[in-house]
């Protein structure tokens, strides 16, 4: 923690220092909202400074055609429902899951030049990309790593839990957090920043939350709740 | 003032005159017409279709018997060749079925004069020959028949003169039935008798049955208005127009019964107790039937009918195993036996059933002779009653002219007993009700008689008793004086609704503020109104807003229990846990078996196991039935928890389960 907040500062510093600031623009990126974890540590104000950019899933046109390119570029073809079926079953659509996707049609059709890509295949493609552990196992370690035992195992069961019912109360999640003697506080926070990380939602009703990838809860179904 | 009531008819519809009975028949009017004009549509070629009707005491056969009577009568087509013949209720002297016929020839010859001057004499000529029971139906029809007429025999209590016939008489009447055009026969019978004659049933098939049901609504509001006096129309328009309740009330009490909802009425009415009387009256006629109904029955029977009239309200199946201690599975192959004697009737209430004593009726009966001294139920009707149809004003106004009256020494012992009674449980000023007693109890002691020691405690005297059983207890003591008391006065109410709230009894208390609500109409203090949102599940916005603009503290329990229904749940477990030191503290005792419950329903089964656990409250050894419910719910995480309840509290435990179920819904936001 104490070198966390070092570098925080010492950041912060060189940001602010007119000599650098002049000449160096500075981008963080990543995919555990930085905010949710610096304000753990009490140090969100050294980072006030900085302007968040959301990168938000594509919607439903540009990932439309930012598909088609992508099949024009692995040369393989799609029909225009097929591709519908793709991105509803994708249904959160940030790039990587779109390229995953595209990447297991086109090994299809290598295997089999004379197969014609319809909604089954999508179905086939999308088992086989579930196959590859590296493509999500990231998903979980990072939580294990950014939160304590009990922590971790609180949003595990939680992950757990929606990827078998499809959703989950909020006064459940308060149940299962007294489980791991955290108070309502603590939980809220954890659910934000799974909420923040992109895990899960409750966009249709304040009290539900549910994954927003359903091809993540269907990994986690398999690979880390069973 | 003495008042020319409708009571004096009510159980001699007979006695009253023409007009008058006319007027007040309002309603089976339609039971009348369809039977009317079957007889004035029949002709001569088919036989006649007879008819039985079917009721209970008091619902209005002998009444629509003295109709047919009185509009064949009257009837200018009819009346030419038809003539009614109605016999006296009670028709000791049939005893075979000559007799029957010559009682209608001795009508005949008394009503009839001018045409059947001598038919009983000309029948009695016969009376030595040998085959005059055979005969003697045909020398009686053939001089009708002479005559050009015919007969519509009106028999009250038609199955009893069935049921005196032997099996040849029957037959022989039977064949009479199929085949002459000459007789019709329009009976009345309380079917409650049926099965008794089993052996008769056959003969039903050749009557067409007309069943007479309670009133329902708006009868019964026809039929309040047809017999009330002019100048209580006024009165009477009113309660129908703005107090329909109270007209419900009145017709759930007497079954809807004609003649029980007159009775009742007539007592409200007559502050003399003149309507009194007349119910004593009927209840001793009514005696030996009643007496043989209860001793024909085997005595597992009699125990059911026992628990279920004496308790006056329907009942549960599971109350009444609890009450008899007979076992469940017997009890619903007697109670189907019970309802099929017509004794008992059930309604559905969800998945149960509730039974209870068929003819109200009856159970008046039942509870003024079996009631237990100073027992509520007893005067249960009249409490009721009173209830439904007097504001608390007007229930002190009465019982002030009442003392008045006992004072004046103008009324009888039982109705002074039975009135001071039912008054003092509807529920009165503390003064009244002292005074009420104190003037009862005084006259019948100066007359000696047996209901002085009767009368029930005054609510004076209940209350000091739950306050000293509380000082040298708990509050719970106090409470169960007070609920055991069955009292109904804002006072008792009040006191009651404290104690709950002392001892966290939510559910229970809302009964009693809602009570001072809507009864007394008097206002509550915050704690008692939160809680009353609390129970009904309505209102927590409102609740919410009480407690945070609350000057005085609201209880701890309270407050847990209402940020529980709103989920904020770290305040809620923060209230409730400053509640539990309180009470170790001040060693209070509390229910929180409806916090616990509730939470449980809220899904927080975490939560609850560890409160239950905390080992500075021993929660868990107190409410073993929600622990083990509790550890029904987690049994995948704790299988070996369950093993270890006993099985005296699987009952228990289901309860609650139920319960929980319950709450999800009643307290989901």
């Amino acid at each position: 923690m104490k070198h966390a907040n070092s570098l925080l500062k010492a950041h912060r510093t060189l940001r602010q220092n007119p000599k650098v600031s002049d000449k160096v623009s500075f981008i963080y990126a990543g995919s555990i909202g930085l905010e949710s974890v610096v304000s753990k540590i009490n140090s969100i104000k050294i980072i006030n400074d900085l302007n968040s950019i959301k990168v938000l899933p594509l919607p439903k046109s540009e990932a439309y055609k930012f598909t088609v390119q992508l099949c024009l570029g692995v040369k393989i073809k799609l029909e225009e429902d097929v591709i519908n079926y793709l991105l509803e079953k994708i249904e959160w659509l940030i790039l990587f899951y779109i390229q995953l996707l595209v990447q297991e049609l086109k090994i299809l059709s290598r295997e089999d030049s004379e197969i014609q890509l319809d909604n089954d295949s999508i179905d086939t493609a999308i088992n086989k990309a579930l196959e590859h552990r590296s493509y999500f196992e990231s998903w979980q370690t990072k939580l294990k790593e950014s939160f304590s035992k009990e922590e971790y195992l609180f949003v595990k069961e939680i992950l757990n839990i929606i990827s078998e019912d499809n959703i989950i109360e909020s006064s459940q999640i308060i149940n299962i957090a007294t489980k791991y003697s955290l108070d309502e506080d603590e939980a809220k926070d954890m659910i934000r920043t799974l909420i923040y990380d992109g895990y899960i939602n409750n966009n249709e009703n304040a009290k539900i939350y549910r994954y927003n990838s359903p091809i993540l809860r269907q990994w986690w179904n398999k690979n880390v709740a069973n | 003032m003495l008042q020319t009531s409708y009571a004096r008819f009510k159980y001699t519809p007979d006695e009253m005159g023409e007009d008058q009975f006319l007027e007040r028949f309002v309603v089976r009017e339609e039971l009348f017409n369809d039977i009317f004009e079957d007889i004035k549509s029949s002709n001569d070629s088919n036989t006649n279709q007879h008819y039985i009707i079917i009721g209970q005491r008091g619902q209005g056969k002998t009444t629509l018997l003295r109709k047919l009577q009185i509009e064949v009568k009257n009837d200018k087509e009819l009346s030419k060749f038809l003539l009614p013949v109605k016999f006296a209720e009670e028709q000791y002297q049939i005893r075979s079925l000559c007799r029957l016929w010559e009682e209608v020839a001795e009508y005949l010859q008394t009503i009839y004069e001018d045409e059947f001057s001598t038919i009983l004499d000309d029948m009695e000529e016969h009376f030595d020959d040998e085959d005059y029971d055979l005969q003697c139906f045909s020398y009686l029809e053939s001089v009708i028949k002479a005559k050009g007429k015919k007969l519509i025999l009106l028999i009250d209590n038609v199955d009893e003169l069935i049921g005196k016939l032997n099996e040849k008489e029957q037959r022989r009447l039977r064949e009479i039935l199929i085949s002459s055009t000459t007789f019709r026969i329009v009976g009345g019978s309380t079917k409650m008798l049926e099965h008794h004659h089993d052996y008769s049933k056959a003969f039903y098939e050749y009557f067409k049955i007309i069943k007479l049901k309670s009133l329902n609504a708006k009868e019964s509001k026809e039929f309040l208005l047809s017999i009330a006096r002019d100048e209580q129309k006024e009165q009477i328009k009113n309660v129908i127009e703005n107090s329909p309740a109270r007209i419900e009330t009145l017709r759930r009490i007497t079954g809807g019964v004609p003649r029980t909802l007159v009775m009742l009425f007539d007592i409200f009415l007559d502050e003399n107790g003149n309507a009194f009387d007349d119910l004593l009256k009927i209840l001793d006629e009514a005696t030996p039937l009643y007496k043989h109904r209860m001793d024909d029955l085997p005595p597992a029977l009699q125990e059911i009918v026992h628990t279920i009239a004496i308790n006056w309200d329907g009942m549960l199946t599971k109350e009444i195993v609890k009450k008899t201690r007979i076992e469940s599975k017997l009890i619903s192959a007697q109670l189907k036996k019970l309802e099929k004697y017509e004794i008992v009737e059930s309604e559905s209430i969800g998945k149960n059933k509730i039974y209870k004593i068929k003819e109200r009726f009856f159970n008046i009966w039942y509870l003024m002779r079996f009631g237990r001294k100073k027992d509520r139920k007893r005067v249960e009707w009249l409490v009721r009653f009173l209830e439904a149809w007097c504001t608390d004003k007007e229930l002190e106004e009465r019982a002030v002219k009442f003392i008045g009256k006992i004072k004046e020494g103008e009324l009888k012992p039982h109705y002074i007993y039975n009135m001071a009674e039912a008054l003092s449980y509807a529920g009165l000023d503390l003064d009244i009700d002292i005074s009420l007693k104190k003037e009862a109890k005084n006259f019948l002691e100066s007359i000696n008689s047996q209901y002085a020691n009767e009368l029930s405690s005054t609510d004076a005297e209940i209350l000091i008793n739950a306050i000293q059983a509380t000082d040298n207890g708990t509050p719970n003591d106090g409470l169960n004086i007070l609920i055991k008391s069955d009292r109904n006065s804002f006072i008792i109410n009040t006191q009651i609704s404290n104690y709950c709230l002392k001892v966290g009894k939510f559910i229970l208390a809302e009964k009693y503020i809602k009570k001072i609500l809507e009864k007394h109409k008097m206002e509550v203090n915050t704690d008692q109104y939160i809680v009353y949102y609390l129970a009904i599940a309505k209102g927590l916005v409102r609740a919410k807003q009480m407690i945070s603009d609350s000057i005085d503290d609201v209880n701890n329990l309270i407050q847990a229990s209402v940020s529980l229904w709103n989920e904020e749940f770290s305040l809620s477990y923060e209230k409730f846990i400053e509640h539990l030191d309180r009470k170790n503290h001040l060693k209070l005792e509390d229910n929180e078996d409806f916090y616990l419950t509730m939470l449980i329903s809220k899904g927080q089964h975490y939560q609850a196991k560890k409160f239950l656990e905390m080992p500075e409250y021993q929660l868990k050894e107190r409410y073993k039935p929600i622990w083990y419910a509790l550890m029904t719910l987690m049994q995948d995480e704790f299988p070996h928890e369950i093993k270890k309840m006993g099985s005296e509290l699987s009952e228990s435990v289901d309860e609650v389960l139920k319960e929980i179920e319950i709450y999800k819904e009643k307290y989901a936001i």
